[in-house]
């Protein structure tokens, strides 16, 4: 007894957990993020990005951000503390079909150049983008998708932006996981913004 | 500080170095408390230690991220209440722990704060603790559920308990789907069960029955006390003003016949309450529990009529169908104090210790199982259907005199919610009226007083009784007998119930149209009579000489019961065969007696043994095996004369000695021993002398008997006048005794006989043997073929 009880007290006293742990146990979507950021308001952030995207329908989302006071505002627009947004959306058949690596990179801004020259004709402001890295994804439980690290200069500050965007192996559903914040902050936090990415996994819930 | 006592006033002698057994402390002479065992110690904790690891590895399974240390810690936070059990755990064994070791502490709180706790709950009174303690249960209840579905719906308890009805309206639609497929299944059964519990009872209001007490005929005595039992409850008052009870339960036993049932329908008849009538087959039933649900239903109903209308008559006929629980199978009737008491009315005057060793010995005499053979009783196996065994007997005991439950729903339920204590159950008014002619065949707690108050025999009708009730149903049809007839005929009849006497009536009528008449004669009467007491002709003719042996054997029992059975007539003499009988003299007693005497006993073994007497006589010693059955009658009675009624050389009786189940102990010819015993030699020695004095009364009457027997050939069946006609040479009803008494016919009738026995010694030889006719009296027709034999020159 006296033992258990020793070994309780060691487990709670120690430490808290090393980090949060965030999941969608009906998606099988997880991630952690570091004990410091803080969720940002779940009801916000579902009317900040509506019910329907041009990729598909929300099933779930959440984001984390690295201040005191996280805001969702932080969440799209630059901002000088990390914030993590991830999401599941669920694909309909032409959305299946729409489906490609490319239009995976232009989730949520325009990467390809194809993208970035519509962009431009229409006059969005959306200037000094750079790719800092271009991966194509294939997990072990038969996700694919990309990973893209990229800046933007958007209107004051340098944002770097780290997207990864899986779909399952029967592309039902889409996931992405977004991790930005400037330049400085990015370089500064990138172990911390690495650890968060490498941790974004599709499957092998129970 | 005393550990324990040693036992024994005094404890071991000094001088004792055996092992010393100590007396266990009571829990109230320990000044600590009782040390507990390691498992006791540790169980909830261990409990509690894995419903937390299982809560941990419920986080290691739900996120593939999350390590252990990780989801412990996590666990840590969330699971705050498997901590505070566990805290709240170890500090419980602390205090017992220092109660263990330190009797201070320890009685502090047993008598301190425990005692003081108990002292003060025990000034509210045991119900409203009881209402106290319940209401504190269901608040826990409540709260647990609150803080389980505040978990589950991720929001706080107290929102949780709002929102968990609306999720069970949102989940209504599969919840009835679920229901309805589960109430297919058990109505199927329900709908079963419930057909199978209706029938077999019939309600009958007042005016639905137009029978009366004025025509239950000839049992006067019981009819009173029946009509007594309807006036109790009718007016319940009369008797419960007195602190009397109405008797709830009257018993009709008797012969079957005797107008139980009529007396049954005339009750129903006359009382102004609702008559309840159960069908003996009401509970036959073909699957288990049926009977136990037909019972129940049977006693709603009648509770219901009782309260709505301030009384109910409920009558079971055949009762005996509802069974016995310690009966044997197949309604073998068992043994019992009711057999005992109705065997012999001299119980009632031994004294109460004779009476309890009787009743007790009567009660432990259970049925000997039959002995194992090729032919095994079948048992039926499959749905187990059955009479009234099978817990129906056990309901309806319960039903009759068991805990009647508080009526009503706003009574049992709603007053109980609130507090108050439900209003006793009203008194049901229901007399229960059961009939049978087993009574030995029911159950002895059915009959016990509370349930069975009143048992009443329907017996015979006496004389005047009979005489009513053939007054009655003559009255129904146009008949010219005259009152002294009617006594005769009453006379004549001593068992007739009343079943048998409608039945008399109706066939006398019968006789009577065919005759081309509507009104019955006396001639018809005992035409009817001789048909019912004899039956039909077989329409078998014997060999002369065959019938002329069996009207002698007729006509030796005949004359000899004319002359020493002075307490007994004779109803018929016939040889007309019938069944398992070559012919038969039928006694009716005379007048109605309930005591026997040995003079009459012995007057009947010689008219049992005047045949095989009378044979030897008649036919040179030679005699015939149709004797056996007045052998066995002689024999039975000599038996019981000297071995149970003290009419023999001594004065003990065999009755005292176990005899086998359901046996006469000297009549069933189990013993084959008996007549190598004392008993057996001096029941021969008996025989032997009583068969000596009808051998002097035979050879007395000799004539006589030849004379008889000539009227037996003419006529196949006569009555007992016509007996006493041939005897005193008088005319009776078929028979003129006067040529009998002539010398010259007396002397045919012996030359007859001689021709008889030239023809049974040359047996095998045809020899036709002609019946004189006596002067002045027709003979019967002659068949051509008799005729042909008779008259050697007649036509071919």
């Amino acid at each position: 007894m006296i033992v258990g009880l020793a070994v309780v007290g060691c487990i709670g006293g120690c430490a808290a957990p090393q980090y949060t742990y965030v999941a969608d146990n009906a998606d099988n979507a997880y991630f952690k993020v570091p004990p410091a950021w803080h969720e940002v308001n779940e009801n916000s952030l579902h009317s900040a990005e509506g019910q329907q995207s041009q990729e598909g329908t929300y099933l779930w989302s959440a984001a984390y951000d690295d201040t005191v006071k996280p805001s969702v505002s932080q969440v799209f627009s630059a901002t000088p503390a990390p914030v993590a947004y991830a999401s599941v959306l669920s694909l309909n058949s032409s959305e299946r079909n729409d489906i490609s690596f490319n239009s995976m990179r232009d989730l949520l801004l325009p990467v390809t150049a194809q993208a970035r020259k519509t962009a431009a004709a229409s006059h969005e402001e959306l200037n000094g983008f750079a790719s800092l890295s271009d991966q194509v994804i294939t997990d072990s439980n038969n996700n694919r998708g990309i990973r893209e690290i990229f800046d933007y200069d958007l209107g004051t500050t340098l944002e770097t932006f780290d997207l990864t965007v899986l779909v399952n192996s029967a592309t039902t559903k889409l996931y992405f996981l977004l991790v930005h914040c400037t330049a400085t902050c990015f370089a500064t936090n990138y172990n911390q913004i690495a650890a968060v990415v490498g941790s974004f996994t599709v499957g092998g819930g129970s | 500080m005393p550990r324990s006592r040693k036992s024994g006033a005094g404890g071991p002698d000094p001088g004792y170095s055996g092992p010393v057994h100590y007396e266990r402390p009571r829990d109230a002479d320990r000044p600590t408390r009782k040390p507990m065992v390691l498992w006791d110690r540790v169980k909830f904790l261990l409990l509690l230690v894995l419903l937390w690891l299982v809560l941990v590895w419920s986080d290691m399974a739900n996120d593939p991220l999350i390590g252990f240390l990780d989801a412990a810690r996590q666990q840590l936070r969330l699971a705050a209440w498997v901590e505070v059990l566990i805290g709240l755990e170890v500090l419980r064994q602390l205090h017992f722990l220092i109660s263990e070791h330190w009797a201070g502490y320890h009685r502090f709180w047993t008598r301190g704060i425990f005692g003081r706790t108990e002292r003060a709950s025990h000034r509210m009174s045991d119900w409203t603790r009881f209402r106290i303690s319940r209401a504190v249960k269901w608040l826990i209840v409540i709260a647990l559920l609150a803080l389980v579905l505040g978990k589950a719906y991720h929001t706080s308890p107290l929102l949780g308990l709002f929102r968990a009805p609306m999720t069970i309206i949102h989940a209504l639609p599969i919840i009835i789907y679920v229901m309805a497929i589960v109430s297919l299944g058990i109505l199927q059964f329900v709908a079963i069960f419930w057909f199978m519990s209706k029938g077999g009872v019939d309600v009958y209001f007042p005016d639905d029955v137009s029978t009366r007490f004025s025509d239950v005929w000839g049992q006067d005595h019981v009819l009173e006390r029946v009509k007594e039992n309807m006036l109790f409850l009718e007016d319940p008052e009369s008797i419960e003003k007195h602190g009397g009870h109405v008797p709830g339960g009257i018993l009709l036993w008797g012969p079957p016949g005797t107008g139980k049932t009529l007396m049954a329908e005339a009750v129903a008849g006359e009382t102004g309450k609702p008559y309840v009538f159960v069908d003996p087959g009401a509970f036959i039933n073909m699957f288990f529990g049926v009977g136990i649900l037909k019972v129940k239903s049977l006693f709603r109903r009648l509770r219901r009529l009782a309260v709505r209308y301030g009384g109910v008559i409920v009558f079971f006929d055949e009762a005996d169908s509802l069974g016995n629980r310690g009966g044997a199978v197949g309604g073998q009737p068992s043994f019992s104090p009711t057999s005992l008491i109705e065997a012999c009315r001299g119980f009632c005057y031994l004294s109460s210790d004779t009476q309890s060793a009787l009743v007790a010995r009567a009660l432990s005499a259970a049925p000997q199982p039959r002995p194992p053979g090729k032919f095994r009783q079948m048992i039926p196996a499959g749905m187990g259907m059955g009479g009234g065994g099978m817990g129906t007997l056990q309901a309806l005991l319960t039903e009759m005199s068991g805990l009647k439950k508080p009526r009503g729903f706003f009574n049992r339920v709603v007053r109980r919610t609130f507090g108050m204590r439900p209003k006793p159950p009203p008194k049901y008014r229901i007399l229960i009226m059961m009939a049978t002619n087993m009574p030995s065949a029911l159950d002895p707690a059915l009959l016990r007083p509370g349930r069975i108050d009143r048992v009443y025999q329907v017996a015979y009708p006496s004389k005047e009784g009979r005489r009513r009730t053939y007054e009655g149903y003559l009255n129904q049809v146009k008949h010219d007998l005259t009152p002294e007839q009617i006594e005769e005929l009453a006379t004549i009849t001593p068992y007739a119930t009343g079943a048998t006497i409608k039945d008399l009536v109706n066939e006398s009528l019968i006789v009577a149209l065919r005759d081309g008449r509507d009104t019955i004669t006396w001639a018809d009467v005992l035409r009817a009579k001789l048909l019912k007491s004899v039956g039909p002709s077989e329409g078998v003719e014997y060999v002369e000489r065959e019938r002329h042996a069996v009207a002698v054997h007729e006509a030796c029992h005949a004359v000899t019961s004319y002359r020493v059975q002075k307490h007994r007539g004779i109803d018929t003499a016939t040889i007309q065969k019938g069944g398992d009988t070559l012919g038969f003299v039928q006694p009716i007693p005379i007048e109605e007696q309930f005591t026997h005497w040995r003079s009459e006993f012995e007057a009947d073994m010689m008219v049992s043994l005047a045949s095989i007497v009378g044979e030897r006589m008649f036919f040179e010693e030679d005699s015939s095996s149709g004797v056996s059955s007045d052998l066995r009658h002689a024999t039975t009675l000599a038996l019981a004369m000297e071995g149970l009624w003290g009419m023999g050389g001594q004065y003990g009786t065999y009755a005292v000695t176990p005899a086998p189940h359901d046996a006469h102990p000297v009549a069933d010819g189990q013993d084959r021993a008996v007549f190598e015993t004392a008993l057996g030699k001096r029941a021969e020695a008996h025989l032997a002398g009583v068969a000596e004095r009808a051998g002097t009364l035979l050879k007395e009457n000799r004539g006589h008997v030849l004379a008889l027997a000539h009227a037996l050939e003419m006529h196949k069946t006569i009555s007992g006048q016509d007996v006493e006609a041939v005897l005193e040479g008088t005319q009776g009803p078929i028979v003129d005794g006067r040529p009998y008494h002539t010398e010259e016919f007396a002397a045919t009738l012996e030359s007859y006989h001689q021709q008889v026995m030239v023809a049974h010694r040359a047996r095998g030889v045809a020899m036709p043997l002609p019946v004189p006719v006596p002067a002045g009296q027709a003979a019967e027709p002659v068949p051509a073929w008799k005729r042909q034999a008779i008259e050697p020159g007649a036509e071919r």
